[in-house]
């Protein structure tokens, strides 16, 4: 889902400070309709903030929020037709699960038989009608959750926002619960944002994702995309694992992008992102890294000559984490550094067999390698 | 053995200690034995409460409580007073306690001290000077008022040094008030007023409950404050109680005592189950 369907959302250079701390910083991002849109980032980058200016509950020093192509920044939060689940779920703990679902439509003078039928739907749809007449005390985590889920999607929201849906649940339940929230949107229909810092849960999830880091967007894209071109080497840090490597220099010859490595020798870069090429023609100084994914590092027990397309290292073998289908392989090179691959079951009958601190060889592609400004300030 | 199993000790097992036991039984006995010398003598067919030698048991100073119209009078204007003091101080209190928790304003720490200051006043001065204040205002002659206007600077008396104990107890609740609640209710549509109905009071009700309670013992037994800003012809129980002392000790005040007590153990008991709320959030 990469093109971007009709504009539900649209945040246009939205700031916000709180005293001297710039928490959003002239954010500007579309969200489309019936989307699940992730707002991804480390604690601090301000996607709460966003998350709550989006809701109404905190208000934007300036920039403007559309929603379908009228603004909604003036408006106060209960008069929006945006809904919130929050992190703590925020369950009204003396209200039985029913009267906190009903509470909106009742704050909205909705007639009773309604409310009732609507109510009724919605626990439904979050499979706890039987709990209908407890109260939060007597649920876990996960019903609680839930009863917040229904008591926003019964108000029909436009968006229903997600601060951090998953972490409190422990592993099992959250990855059920990733599942149904996914399923739940596809019944519904309602574009969810969903606000998380940890990047395996906006992966899984999201449509689309935008990386925040220090009150900025770095990145808007698909998961997919973010993974494989990242813009940055901030975004290919916090997307996954990443090993970089320094560049001495880039030229550009004839439309061919070329990096001088140390390690590698000049290496023709195939996947050029318009950033780069836009740094490239300016003439703003830019620190130049190569990024290289762990699973694209391929080990080899031999000695293997490198060919046309691939150059090779090697380096002692370090610690390996077992993680079931593949293992996490630390191999340390000469000068101290260590690099991340990826061993897959077979690999690791091999691997078995040597030592800790016995060589090992890499193969690497040439066009598996990645161009990447440093960030700035991270 | 070096280390036998016993050796270890439960969270519980100090209670098993024999020293310990005691101690804890000395200290029961010195605290309850003397309510309960009085509850007893109010049954002791003697005529001096304070003679503590046992004649018989009966019932007639209990009716004779009754029966004694001045006691009744007295025992009627502390609980008018207690419940009005109750209601004010909640009053007051709760949103003394809202105001603290929730504003910003200029002053907000002097303001916070003005407010708990009569919890360290001794009473003595607090009684002296409103007796001051109200004579000052000509207040004291309410006493010539009809009841129940003649207890309104009692009453109000109590309220000024019941509230701040009110608020205390509110604002302690407040603490652990979940903000995201306040604001899942606005994000549902709810006007501020309603988070105050709905969601604010709710969750503050067993601090108000508590609240109450203690302004309304605090009120049924003051006797200092009360003793300065009574007029000579009001007169509550604790006032009339001492009194009464003053000629001689009967078991007649043996007995208003035990319903004075009773009283309170009731409504105490009350506000413990009412408080037996689920806290979970």
């Amino acid at each position: 889902m990469n093109a971007q369907p009709d504009v539900l959302l649209d945040i246009k250079n939205l700031t916000k400070r709180f005293s001297k701390v710039v928490a959003v910083d002239d954010v500007s991002l579309q969200v489309g309709s019936g989307e699940i849109f992730a707002l991804l980032g480390p604690s601090g980058c301000g996607k709460s903030t966003l998350l709550r200016m989006i809701a109404g509950l905190e208000l934007p020093d300036s920039g403007d929020i559309l929603l379908d192509d009228s603004s909604i920044a003036k408006i106060p939060a209960n008069k929006r037709p945006i809904n919130m689940v929050f992190q703590s779920y925020a369950v009204f703990p003396h209200m039985t699960v029913e009267n906190n679902v009903a509470y909106g439509l009742k704050a909205k003078r909705v007639a009773a038989s309604e409310i009732r039928q609507q109510v009724e739907q919605a626990l439904s749809q979050v499979h706890l009608l039987d709990q209908r007449d407890r109260k939060p005390h007597q649920l876990s985590g996960g019903q609680r959750q839930r009863v917040a889920l229904a008591r926003a999607l019964v108000m029909q929201p436009r968006i229903l926002l997600l601060d951090e849906p998953l972490s409190a649940l422990d592993a099992k339940l959250r990855d059920q619960m990733r599942l149904e929230l996914v399923k739940l949107q596809e019944t519904v229909g309602v574009t969810f944002i969903i606000v998380t810092h940890d990047q395996n849960e906006a992966m899984a999830m999201a449509d689309r994702i935008a990386v925040l880091d220090q009150g900025r967007v770095r990145q808007i894209a698909s998961p997919e995309e973010l993974y494989h071109q990242p813009l940055d080497t901030f975004v290919a840090d916090f997307i996954g694992k990443i090993n970089l490597f320094d560049v001495r220099k880039v030229t550009v010859e004839d439309n061919r992008v070329l990096a001088e490595t140390d390690d590698f020798g000049v290496i023709e870069i195939q996947h050029v992102t318009d950033r780069t090429s836009e740094l490239l023609n300016s003439v703003q100084a830019v620190v130049w890294k190569l990024g290289l994914r762990p699973e694209k590092l391929q080990l080899v027990a031999n000695d293997l000559q490198p060919t046309e397309d691939t150059v090779s290292l090697s380096g002692e073998l370090g610690d390996i984490a077992f993680q079931g289908v593949n293992s996490e392989v630390e191999i340390r090179l000469p000068d101290d550094k260590s690099l991340a691959a990826v061993a897959t079951a077979d690999d690791m009958q091999q691997l078995r067999q040597l030592q800790s601190g016995s060589m090992v060889n890499c193969v690497i592609k040439r066009r598996d390698f990645l161009l990447l400004p440093e960030s700035a300030d991270s | 053995m070096l280390f036998s199993r016993n050796s270890k000790a439960a969270p519980f097992d100090y209670a098993r200690k024999w020293q310990l036991k005691l101690v804890f039984l000395l200290t029961t006995v010195f605290l309850y034995a003397p309510i309960i010398v009085l509850i007893i003598f109010s049954f002791n067919n003697s005529r001096r409460g304070g003679n503590v030698v046992w004649r018989g048991f009966t019932t007639k100073y209990y009716e004779k409580a009754f029966a004694n119209s001045q006691l009744v009078e007295a025992f009627i204007n502390s609980l008018t007073i207690a419940v009005v003091t109750t209601i004010l101080s909640v009053i007051l209190g709760t949103m003394t306690a809202i105001l603290l928790w929730r504003f910003r304003f200029p002053f907000k720490p002097a303001v916070e001290g003005v407010v708990s200051l009569p919890i360290v006043i001794p009473e003595i001065c607090m009684g002296v000077s409103l007796a001051m204040f109200f004579s000052q205002m000509g207040w004291l002659a309410t006493g010539d008022l009809v009841w129940p206007f003649n207890l309104v600077n009692i009453t109000v008396a109590h309220t000024t040094f019941a509230f701040p104990f009110t608020a205390m107890v509110i604002r302690t609740r407040l603490q652990s008030f979940n903000k995201e609640l306040e604001e899942a209710a606005i994000d549902l549509g709810a006007s501020t007023r309603m988070v105050y109905r709905d969601i604010i009071l709710p969750h503050l009700k067993p601090g108000i409950v508590a609240g109450a309670l203690l302004a309304f013992t605090l009120s049924l037994d003051d006797f200092v404050i009360t003793f300065f800003t009574s007029g000579p012809n009001t007169v509550t129980f604790p006032v009339k109680v001492y009194s009464m002392v003053r000629f001689s000790v009967t078991p007649e005040i043996n007995a208003a005592s035990t319903i004075l007590i009773i009283i309170t153990l009731v409504l105490t008991a009350l506000a413990v189950r009412m408080q037996r709320e689920p806290v979970a959030s």
